[in-house]
């Protein structure tokens, strides 16, 4: 899932870079600076909560099938 | 007045009255208090300083304003039949016969509660009091301090102390279990989510503290009280605290993040005993103090103490904070 930032106040306070795109790179990044990977979902999922991030699906492909409106 | 040691507690549980804890009958004790007390008696007396021509107060002008009793049950160790006996006066009037006591603290509106007989010895002489419900009752343990076994406390209130000779040959309340911290899980959620739901924390709970004051409170109203003590226990509203030792670890670091956001969560901190006992302390929580890191360690172990607020979450699942216990067959609180 992607994450969009909703206040930057409250996303601060989970140590990943706010600029980040998805649920996916903010694991990594937490995972990468020495959490374990339970860890880091469960701060992800927490900062959600918090109404820092809310997470929305990923644009759809266009795909050859599909009617432009 | 002053505070009295105590040699012998005993307590019998009072029968209900009509939407009151008690219908004001003293009942004869019938199980043992387990741990040490201490009685304050609370009998009030005035001494006025009239201008009668003299330096000093006159002692024979004293007369008596009020009478009750508190008494103050020291830290013991914490046993699951001792929750199932005390909350009845403290949160919840469910005397059983039951194996699960479910102790919901109140959300809209008050809980009943019962109320126990109190007979206790002292050195010298042996007394009794009626309608003993606990004003604060507080549970803690550490993994570290004597091997996690959880400890109990509280104080209770009630009448006037009367002299009276304890029931004799009672014993203590049976199939008593004392809990451990080492046996309980830690489990978190997010708000919305009913307690429990989440799998347990790993190595991240120290140490567990639950400190309630249960909002009850002796009221005195005009009631023809010829003892000019209280008329009924009213509930005004409780106050629970909940204190975390947690291990500086990832986890410890979500809960400091949310609470600097002020966002709320579910904790449910879970004992399981032998033969099926169980108790659940259920918490919607909020960190609503300065939090301190690091201060604690155990040999250079760090960890943080969190303190929060227990109270009610209104997000969808709403829910409030409980207790909920089963016994190991089933009970009936006297």
């Amino acid at each position: 899932m992607n994450l969009e930032l909703l206040s930057t106040d409250k996303a601060v306070l989970y140590s990943f870079p706010t600029d980040t795109k998805t649920d996916a790179d903010a694991v990594a990044w937490l995972v990468a600076q020495g959490w374990d990977e339970r860890g880091a979902r469960e701060h992800v999922d927490a900062a959600v909560n918090a109404g820092a991030y809310r997470r929305i699906a990923p644009a759809k492909r266009k795909g050859a099938n599909d009617v432009a409106n | 007045m002053s505070q009295i040691k105590l040699e012998k507690i005993q307590h019998g549980l009072e029968t209900a009255g009509s939407g009151v804890p008690s219908d004001g009958t003293l009942v004869a004790a019938t199980f043992q208090h387990m741990g040490e007390g201490s009685v304050e008696i609370l009998d009030r007396v005035v001494v006025p300083n009239y201008a009668r021509g003299v330096f000093g107060p006159i002692v024979e002008d004293a007369f008596v304003a009020e009478t009750g009793t508190r008494l103050t049950l020291d830290d013991a160790p914490c046993a699951l039949e001792d929750l199932i006996w005390h909350l009845c006066a403290a949160i919840k009037a469910l005397p059983g016969a039951a194996s699960a006591f479910a102790h919901a603290l109140p959300t809209t509106a008050a809980n009943s509660i019962r109320a126990y007989t109190w007979e206790y010895r002292t050195a010298q002489q042996e007394y009794e009091f009626g309608y003993g419900c606990f004003t604060d009752y507080a549970i803690h343990a550490d993994a570290d301090d004597e091997g996690g076994t959880f400890f109990r406390n509280g104080k209770v209130e009630g009448r006037k102390s009367v002299a009276s000779t304890v029931t004799a040959s009672l014993g203590k309340i049976p199939l008593r279990e004392v809990m451990n911290l080492r046996q309980c899980t830690w489990k978190i959620d997010a708000l919305g989510t009913a307690a429990g739901t989440a799998s347990a924390q790993g190595n991240a709970l120290k140490g567990f503290s639950w400190e309630l004051k249960t909002g009850w409170m002796p009221e005195a109203f005009a009631v023809g009280r010829s003892d000019k003590d209280f008329a009924d226990f009213m509930f005004h509203n409780f106050e629970l605290k909940t204190k975390l030792k947690v291990l500086l670890n990832a986890v410890a670091v979500t809960r400091i993040s949310n609470a600097r956001a002020a966002t709320g969560e579910i904790f449910q901190v879970a004992w399981a005993g032998s033969s099926s006992r169980a108790a659940l302390f259920n918490m919607p929580v909020i960190n609503d103090n300065l939090i301190t890191v690091g201060n604690a360690n155990k040999d250079g172990l760090r960890m943080a103490e969190l303190e929060f607020s227990v109270g009610y979450s209104e997000t969808t699942t709403a829910q409030g904070a409980a207790v909920n216990l089963t016994a190991s067959a089933s009970t009936t609180v006297t």
